[in-house]
């Protein structure tokens, strides 16, 4: 199979499997922070691998560190949880929400999931062999989830609601009221509210992040979690949460121990340590990742293609549909051509084969010259008659 | 497996790391009898290498089924144990648990439906149960120490299971199976066209072939080895292990990881790759150690009226106390933590591990003379 006609996020690794044959590409794909983790953390890592990595741990991850993530997400999110039975530490986000997906819906029932969406979403109902129900949103509506078009597609069998915010790839941000009507109609249908975080502290232009358990009356049905992946770029670590209400969270905390038992000692006290120490760095990167939005978003506008005004995240999601070409060929040729990988909207859902996601995960001087290579490898593009810009 | 045909690796072993290695003191408790590996000191170097990867900037994402140093070394050392392996055959997973979900789930989903011995390890009936699955329940002999009762075996596969779970050595008892039966098991499961899922952690605790080596020996591959990576070498919390398999099922599985994990957290990894370094030399050691340990508690068990039940393996010793319950309850008066075989199926069993850190023969007659 070429990479063309693979799908989802096996359409994404083959990209990334071609990108990594280039020695001089520009990865703009992966959501990968370029900044390593920062260094008083991995001291952490080195001093609790003799003193600690020998400690048991119990499935759902040692007291201190609960402790640390209640904390972390009532003073952050205004979420109020019992770290003794509320709070399971995860190998990343990616684990905390596979386990979500799978303790909230089983064979047969339903998600409603707003698209596009983080692929993952889709593999982990596929696991459970559960349905998607896709509720799209769109870009000149900033990919805003409107309560009322999720409430219309429920179905007899919809068991959870998806709220990713901001959202990946889309960097559409849940708001109050919306947040508000969407807890609502969850709370009318039963349902149990599925809330990614993960991007939380990545919120732009003096934009609010409002966590779905944060709302009245949400949190008995609410489970969020976020990782420290792209917050302290962690990524390699493997540590995530998930939060919720104890008669939820039993269930969570069960699949973990079936799915993977603890997580590793070491990883867990390099997060006790980030999670009690400054956020200094996180801000940092937070006020770098805003410098390099612009200068993307700029960029892309200086070639002409529309990215709408992402308020979070790290990426944007670029409308290609002028260009005639769908956005595997996109982001093929801009590989082939100019060895700069971005990820394409097919692979997040169908229907969004006119987009493209591209992160600005890099330094800026490598930004400012994977932007200059597009313009390139646009110009270079044979014209095809587009649906307009 | 559909594996290279040589098998015959030297081991990479570097210079022998005593079993009791030099480091900073950890806090551990000599009365946690419930470990599935013995916990040993860790080697400094090795969280040295570990902290050192971290520091040149290995934080980020790594492959999905493990960085390739790890992949190859742990084919290596499978190789170096008998088993035909490279290192596309390996997976890298956060622990055992997350080898025995993947096996579990996914090949069996694939391959199955599965045959599960009726006494087993708690850790597979958690990953049975996260999605259902068809599973037969094959009889285990308590007079072999738990192990698959053969004619129940071949009756499971003519019902129509097609993917058996075997824990060679098994987790509660510590008994090993013979190279007739499981030469035996391939057979039959190549009679049926069946795969097989072994759970050899235990394996280095014992004299003899590594099961891996009797089945490449027997020619048999369909096949997926599940394990600790690096047992007994302190990296007990750190969650590293393995699935050898078929190359035939290892993308489905590697898709599967990177849907709930992504990948085994770095460290870990940099970790295990370090510990490997002699790893062979530090097991014999180990096992040495064992031994003697266990054959006094074997012993010990015996006066005692406790009837142990003999196991091969030199980590662990299982009793049938007439009273099992009341054995429980005063060996956690006497503050130790015990197995009890109720949660493997085996009510009336107790496992206690074997360590090479205190006299698990004292520890029972104190329990027994209820003395302190
Ligand atoms: C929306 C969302 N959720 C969860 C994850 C998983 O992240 P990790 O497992 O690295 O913490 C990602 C990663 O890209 C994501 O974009």
């Amino acid at each position: 199979m070429t990479a063309t006609e693979k799908k989802g996020t096996d359409l994404l690794y083959a990209l990334l499997a071609e990108a990594r044959t280039y020695s001089d590409v520009i990865v703009m794909g992966r959501g990968d922070p370029d900044f390593d983790t920062p260094a008083h953390i991995v001291a952490a890592a080195r001093q609790a691998m003799v003193q600690h990595g020998a400690d048991y741990s119990p499935p759902e991850g040692i007291l201190p560190l609960r402790q640390a993530i209640a904390e972390r997400v009532a003073r952050r999110n205004g979420i109020t949880v019992d770290p003794e039975q509320e709070v399971v530490v995860t190998n990343g986000g990616q684990e905390a929400l596979f386990l979500m997906v799978v303790a909230s819906v089983g064979a047969g029932e339903a998600m409603l999931v707003p698209e596009p969406n983080y692929n993952t979403y889709n593999d982990s109902l596929r696991f459970a062999r559960a349905e998607k129900i896709g509720v799209p949103t769109r870009v000149d509506q900033q990919f805003r989830v409107d309560p009322e078009q999720m409430r219309v597609a429920i179905t007899p069998k919809t068991r959870a609601m998806l709220l990713v915010s901001p959202n990946n790839p889309s960097a559409g941000v849940v708001g109050r009221a919306d947040q508000e009507a969407l807890v609502a109609i969850a709370r009318e249908h039963n349902l149990t509210i599925i809330a990614d975080d993960i991007y939380d502290l990545f919120v732009y232009d003096g934009i609010e992040h409002v966590s779905s358990a944060a709302i009245p009356g949400a949190h008995e049905r609410t489970l969020t979690l976020n990782a420290l992946s792209k917050s302290f770029s962690m990524t390699g670590w493997r540590i995530g949460w998930i939060t919720g209400p104890a008669h939820l969270m039993q269930r969570v905390r069960k699949l973990k121990a079936a799915v993977s038992g603890p997580n590793s000692i070491v990883a867990q006290h390099a997060a006790l340590a980030a999670l009690t120490s400054s956020y200094a760095a996180v801000e940092m990167m937070r006020d770098t990742y805003s410098k390099r939005r612009k200068i993307v978003l700029d960029g892309l506008a200086a070639m002409g293609i529309p990215a709408g005004n992402p308020q979070g995240g790290q990426f944007v999601f670029a409308d290609i549909s002028h260009t005639g070409y769908n956005s595997i060929e996109l982001a093929k040729h801009m590989l082939t051509n100019a060895h700069v990988l971005v990820y394409p909207g097919a692979a997040f859902a169908t229907g969004w084969e006119n987009y493209i996601r591209i992160t600005f995960l890099q330094p800026e001087d490598k930004l400012r010259d994977a932007l200059q290579r597009m313009q390139r490898a646009m110009e270079s593009l044979p014209a095809r008659s587009g649906q307009g810009a | 497996m559909t594996l290279s045909t040589s098998g015959a690796h030297t081991s990479h072993a570097r210079g022998a790391l005593s079993s009791l290695r030099d480091i900073a003191p950890m806090p551990m408790s000599d009365h946690d009898l419930r470990g599935d590996q013995p916990s040993l000191p860790l080697d400094s170097g090795v969280a040295d290498a570990a902290a050192t990867a971290l520091e040149q900037g290995q934080t980020h994402y790594v492959d999905v089924p493990g960085i390739p140093q790890l992949r190859e070394a742990a084919a290596r050392l499978l190789g170096a144990q008998g088993a035909a392996c490279q290192s596309a055959n390996i997976i890298v997973t956060a622990g055992l648990q997350e080898a025995r979900f993947l096996t579990l789930q996914i090949v069996g989903d694939l391959a199955g439906p599965l045959v599960v011995p009726n006494v087993i390890h708690p850790g597979v009936e958690l990953a049975l149960d996260v999605r259902e699955l068809a599973v037969q329940r094959v009889a285990t002999d308590a007079t072999r120490g738990m192990r698959i009762d053969l004619a129940s075996l071949e009756a499971a596969l003519q019902a129509g299971g097609r993917l058996v779970y075997v824990e060679a050595p098994v987790r509660l008892t510590g008994a090993l199976y013979s190279e007739a039966e499981l030469r035996a098991i391939a057979e039959l499961a190549e009679r049926f066209s069946a795969g097989l899922i072994i759970d050899q952690g235990l394996a280095v605790w014992a004299d003899g072939q590594s099961p891996a080596a009797v089945l490449a020996a027997a020619g048999f591959n369909r096949l997926a080895l599940i394990g600790e990576l690096v047992p007994g070498l302190g990296l007990e919390s750190w969650q590293v292990g393995y699935i050898a398999a078929d190359t035939a099922w290892v993308p489905l599985m590697q898709s599967q990881k990177q849907i709930h994990m992504i990948c085994t957290s770095t460290p870990s990894q940099y970790a295990a790759l370090a510990a490997m370094e002699g790893a062979a030399d530090s097991w014999a050691a180990t096992r040495a150690t064992l031994q003697d340990r266990a054959t006094e508690a074997l012993a010990t068990a015996e006066v005692l009226g406790l009837r142990p039940i003999a196991g091969e393996c030199a980590s662990v010793l299982a009793i049938r106390p007439p009273d099992a319950e009341q054995f429980c309850a005063r060996a956690a008066s006497l503050g130790y933590q015990v197995s009890d075989g109720a949660a493997f199926h085996a009510p009336g069993t107790v496992r206690l591990a074997i360590d090479t850190r205190s006299s698990l023969a004292t520890m029972l007659s104190a329990v027994v003379e209820g003395r302190a």
